[in-house]
């Protein structure tokens, strides 16, 4: 057996965590934003010094790398993607720009979004001037109306050539039902301007990137995609090769946000887009399922963001239909995932409209400049600085003393924001700790109540490298008392990654009535049901063989979007058949869907009487990896050993309203079974773990540090 | 490996093949490609051309892009002119002490035009050789400024506490475009540089720290270049600053002390830049100072080292003697 390795990439630092059987190593590397090859490189190299190898020797021995990437989302932050021309059926030029009604408000936050008189539209990623239309039509079942014209179709593409366009999206009516014409548009474009004049110009069709209903979402989805795909493949490719001169000789595996991974050829660059937070939240439903949590709230604090997912009743139910990338809805079915941007780099500032009220984020350091403690140039406080100024990071065992903190530079960035508002260093690093951690705590509050769920019935999956200095506010703040810190959990999402296996999806529209209310009867469309799951069933079987798979490894799911006639919404569920025979099948998936949206909507709500439509086919084909097991050690006592005291250093906290000499422990010689009363820190070289008083530790013997609010009275209750 | 990698190695302390000979270029980049300094520094595309060139001619797979002593005061509005196509820049007579370091100073003056030839060069040199640039580190630039305006102390202080403020973002920006060494001069001063560094220890240790972590952060190696440094010296700089290497220019080495640089660069695990002066009258002598100096480095195996011009080599330089040095010196 080889290594595996998997790497996530976040705003301030790339995670690695590798393994091999039940061993493993983990790092974290600065992220590099300028070329994300480099950090790749670094953190490999430091991977390899820990296990007394040269990088070539390492990679020689390695049978997987899983990579959570954000080469394509920064492209789209960057608007740094290629000039790209939209061609669609006449008639439809402005669809995209129309939009939806409320298409100014997406990926925007909240207090944006009320700020209307000063929000604007997007600036489209393709300018009108570039989007022509050609003659075409294909009606709603598909059919052929008007065919297409070659000559029309080449003047117009010769019209984008010539104003310089280095990508072309192609997005028809109806074209879901029926690619042909799309298909078509393609071959044009590629028989009269074949790579050798144009180089590396890709032709994206929507009936490829997402073949369902809805003009505006899947144009958007294709055209998100197009701007992503060129950097994507420039980047990968470099890196392909640096790894390839390294040694390693086996393929790259991206991981995507629908909770799997697939060889890099095989991806599609839109479906990485938040692959990082998606890869944390099915690693921590791994997790939970070996130690028995069934209500978890994955929470990953990183440097610029808190990403939050929800596991309840043991599974990852929650799917974004129509997710936002950057500003833009698309229709490429994710994990659901929330994420608001407080983290280790978010920067405090006083507010003037509220009076100078003190809030922490959006807006964050960064790896580049970093917080102020970083010593790279940054001087507005951060939630990092106050960590330091409260004692609660040492600045000499940062990242295990591989990154020293400045001290001194975390309490000027203090003073340079409480000097306006009148504090002094300490007060104003509390009221930070205290603004950040209510904050992500009331996300993830609201995250598990809105979803029907009572909060101190879960606990926190506390991820991220600062998930565990921040996690004992955070739950006070949530009404949760038990905080789990995994084992590698400050690089969660490259530990999710582990436990990822190859998936890949396949989707299409196709509107059947199952129940017909006016009839009262129930359809017996069996040929077309069962078609459009053998489709995309051939699909799937061709690309896992392309993976490297055989039809026995796979195992199919079949998810179906569905509602009651004159809905507005779509429930998705998944199917307890794969193939329909009889009208008893039929009832049996109409009874499913009713019995699962009355569980998400009360009984009230469901209504079979109005009819029962399926509109999307969704299939899942999941090949498994190996993955990583942590082994359970025994008991050894309820007193840590002496040597895992390292210091006692001052602490701020808030509820002795003091520095007070705390208890500084070393996590990796804190033995299962070990018991201890906070106020303490536990530190490891990716994180710090910060134990409020009224808090404890316990060391179980999974190697999971497990927080527990020892006070009888919650929240609520106080 | 290629030139890129075998700069990056002695920077790292790691196996080199042979030691990357890397001179630094101006007036004389300009003169090889038939256009004036003045010309060549204020247009990208000429310059990225003229260093090309240059170092094309050579076969040198180091480019050192900025080894000018002015563009930093450029950014604060300082004017010079040009008497001669290939003679130095004096600053005009009509410049004014500014007290002000502008907020956006990476985009003032002729630095946009480094950026970008940096950026183009980068573009071209496919990952196979290094781009490097040079720029003033805090006490040769305070230097720098009070021989131009002739100011006081205290206005002198002032503005090197401003340059401290502006040098991160300029090292930044130029990290940015993915450099692969930034030469911090520090040779302006020459001996005076320690005691200069001495007069405000903490403030200058505090600022090359910084620098040289961002230079660090972007994958790159900061390289501090002194001129007569006494070779007694080196440890203390290389244990208060940690750079990745330090260039010796104004030196020509005796045994004994290249035994004692050797020691001190294992020791200390930094790469030392050994200048090879160009300009000898005695060509006899010069050729036999090469073989002296190969010979030794080849003996001893000495892995941490890279040689450089003994500062900018002059525009009026006889070719062949680059020529042979770069064809013959160091194979």
């Amino acid at each position: 057996m080889g290594y595996t390795i998997n790497v996530d990439v976040g705003g301030t630092f790339m995670d690695f965590f590798v393994n091999k059987g039940t061993e493993y190593i983990l790092t974290k590397t600065p992220t590099t934003h300028y070329e994300l090859k480099v950090g790749f490189m670094k953190g490999l190299e430091e991977c390899a010094e820990h296990l007394n190898l040269d990088v070539t020797g390492f990679l020689g021995q390695t049978d997987v790398i899983k990579y959570s990437t954000t080469i394509g989302t920064n492209a789209l932050i960057e608007r740094n993607g290629p000039k790209l021309g939209l061609i669609t059926t006449r008639g439809f030029e402005d669809t995209i720009f129309i939009g939806r009604g409320r298409q100014w408000a997406d990926g925007l936050p909240a207090s944006d979004v009320q700020n209307i008189g000063r929000v604007d539209k997007p600036e489209p990623l393709i300018p009108r001037s570039l989007v022509v239309g050609v003659s075409e039509r294909v009606d709603y079942k598909g059919q052929e109306v008007m065919p297409i014209s070659r000559d029309e179709v080449l003047e117009h593409v010769q019209y984008l050539v010539d104003h310089g366009v280095r990508g072309f999206v192609v997005s028809l009516l109806w074209s879901f039902m029926n690619p042909t014409h799309e298909q078509q548009i393609k071959e044009i474009i590629e028989e009269e301007y074949p790579e050798i004049y144009l180089g590396n110009m890709p032709v994206i069709l929507s009936s490829e990137i997402s073949p369902k209903e809805g003009e505006y979402v899947r144009t958007m989805s294709a055209i998100v995609n197009a701007y992503m795909h060129v950097q994507f493949v420039e980047q990968l490719s470099i890196l392909t090769s640096s790894l390839i001169d390294s040694g390693y000789k086996k393929p790259l595996l991206l991981v995507d946000n629908l909770g799997g991974c697939a060889k890099a050829v095989r991806t599609i660059a839109a479906s990485t887009h938040n692959s990082s937070p998606v890869a944390g939240l099915v690693g921590a439903g791994f997790a939970g399922n070996r130690f028995g949590l069934p209500n978890i709230v994955y929470t990953d604090v990183g440097g610029t963001s808190f990403d939050i997912g929800v596991i309840a009743e043991g599974n990852i139910k929650y799917y974004d239909l129509y997710p936002t990338i950057d500003r833009w809805r698309t229709q490429i079915t994710t994990i659901k995932t929330s994420s608001i941007g407080t983290g280790g780099g978010s920067i405090a500032w006083l507010n003037p409209i509220l009076g100078n009220r003190l809030e922490v984020g959006p807006k964050s350091a960064g790896s580049m400049p970093g917080p102020a403690c970083y010593d790279l140039g940054g001087e507005d406080a951060t939630v990092s600085d106050a960590d330091v100024v409260l004692g609660y990071l040492n600045p000499d065992y940062y990242l295990g003393g591989r990154f020293t903190l400045n001290r001194e530079k975390a309490f000027g960035a203090m003073r340079k924001i409480g000097d306006q508002a009148g504090w002094d260093e300490v007060t104003t690093a509390t009221m930070i700790k205290k603004v950040a951690d209510a904050k992500m705590g009331q996300e993830v509050f609201k995250e598990v109540a809105f979803k029907g769920y009572e909060p101190s019935e879960f606990v926190i999956f506390a991820c991220g490298g600062a998930g565990a200095t921040h996690c004992c506010g955070v739950a006070n703040a949530a009404d949760i008392r038990i905080c789990y810190i995994p084992i590698a959990g400050s690089v969660f999402g490259a530990f999710g990654a582990s436990s990822l296996d190859i998936v890949h999806k396949y989707e299409k529209s196709n509107h059947i009535r199952l129940f017909d209310y006016s009839r009262e009867a129930y359809a017996m469309e069996f040929e077309s049901f069962n078609r459009s799951v053998d489709e995309l069933r051939s699909q799937a079987l061709k690309d896992i063989v392309l993976e490297g798979f055989t039809e026995e490894d796979a195992e199919f799911k079949l998810e179906l979007e569905m509602r009651y006639g004159a809905q507005w919404r779509y429930t998705n569920i998944e199917s307890p058949l794969q193939e329909i025979n009889s009208e008893n099948d039929i009832r049996k998936i109409c009874d499913y869907f009713t019995e699962e949206f009355s569980k998400m909507n009360s009984e009230e709500a469901a209504y079979p009487e109005a009819g029962i439509e399926v509109e999307t086919f969704r299939l899942f084909v999941t090949c498994k990896l190996p993955h990583f097991f942590s082994d359970k050690s025994e008991i050894v006592s309820e007193t840590p050993d002496t040597k895992a005291l390292k210091e006692k250093r001052d602490c701020y906290w808030q509820q002795y309203q003091s520095f007070k000499k705390t208890p500084v422990y070393e996590l990796s010689l804190l033995k299962p079974g070990n018991k201890i009363a906070g106020p303490i820190i536990v530190e490891d070289v990716t994180t710090t773990i910060v134990v409020e008083p009224n808090w404890s530790f316990y060391f179980d013997v999974y190697g999971n540090g497990i927080l527990t609010n020892e006070q009888t009275t919650t929240k609520t209750g106080d | 490996m290629n030139d890129r990698s075998v700069f990056h190695n002695v920077l790292a302390n790691q196996n080199a093949e042979t030691p990357p000979f890397v001179p630094f270029v101006l007036s004389l980049a300009a003169r090889t490609a038939n256009i004036s300094v003045e010309e060549m520094v204020q247009d990208p595309t000429y310059y990225t051309s003229a260093l090309e060139g240059f170092y094309g001619l050579l076969n040198a797979g180091t480019t050192v892009v900025n080894y000018d002593d002015t563009l930093e005061s450029t950014a604060l509005g300082v004017r010079y002119e040009w008497k001669e196509p290939y003679g130095p820049s004096f600053p005009r007579d009509d410049n004014d002490y500014s007290e002000n370091a502008p907020d956006d100073f990476v985009k003032r003056g002729r630095i946009p035009v480094v950026l970008e030839t940096i950026k183009r060069l980068k573009q071209t040199s496919a990952e196979t050789s290094a781009v490097t640039c040079a720029i003033l580190g805090p006490c040769s630039f305070s230097y720098k400024m009070k021989s131009i305006f002739k100011l006081g102390t205290s206005h002198v202080d002032d503005l090197q506490n401003r340059y401290c403020t502006v040098l991160p973002k300029l090292v930044r920006a130029l990290c940015e475009q993915k450099i692969d060494v930034v030469f911090f001069r520090e040779d302006l001063l020459q001996k005076d540089f320690l005691a200069e560094r001495s007069k405000n220890s903490e403030i200058m240790v505090a600022l090359y720290k910084t620098v040289f972590k961002i230079v660090r952060a972007f994958n790159a190696s900061p390289v501090i270049v002194t001129d007569r440094l006494p070779l007694e010296n080196i440890e203390t700089l290389a244990e208060t600053l940690d750079p990745s290497g330090i260039v010796l220019l104004g030196e020509l080495f005796r045994e004994e002390e290249l035994l004692y640089l050797k020691d001190i660069a294992e020791k200390l695990k930094i790469a030392l830049g050994l200048p090879l002066p160009i300009r000898i009258n005695d060509q006899e002598s010069l050729d036999s100072y090469y073989r002296f100096l190969n010979a030794f480095v080849s003996t001893h195996k000495m892995q941490n080292v890279f040689y450089t011009s003994d500062g900018e080599i002059q525009h009026d330089v006889d070719l062949e003697i680059l020529f042979c040095l770069s064809e013959n010196e160091y194979e």
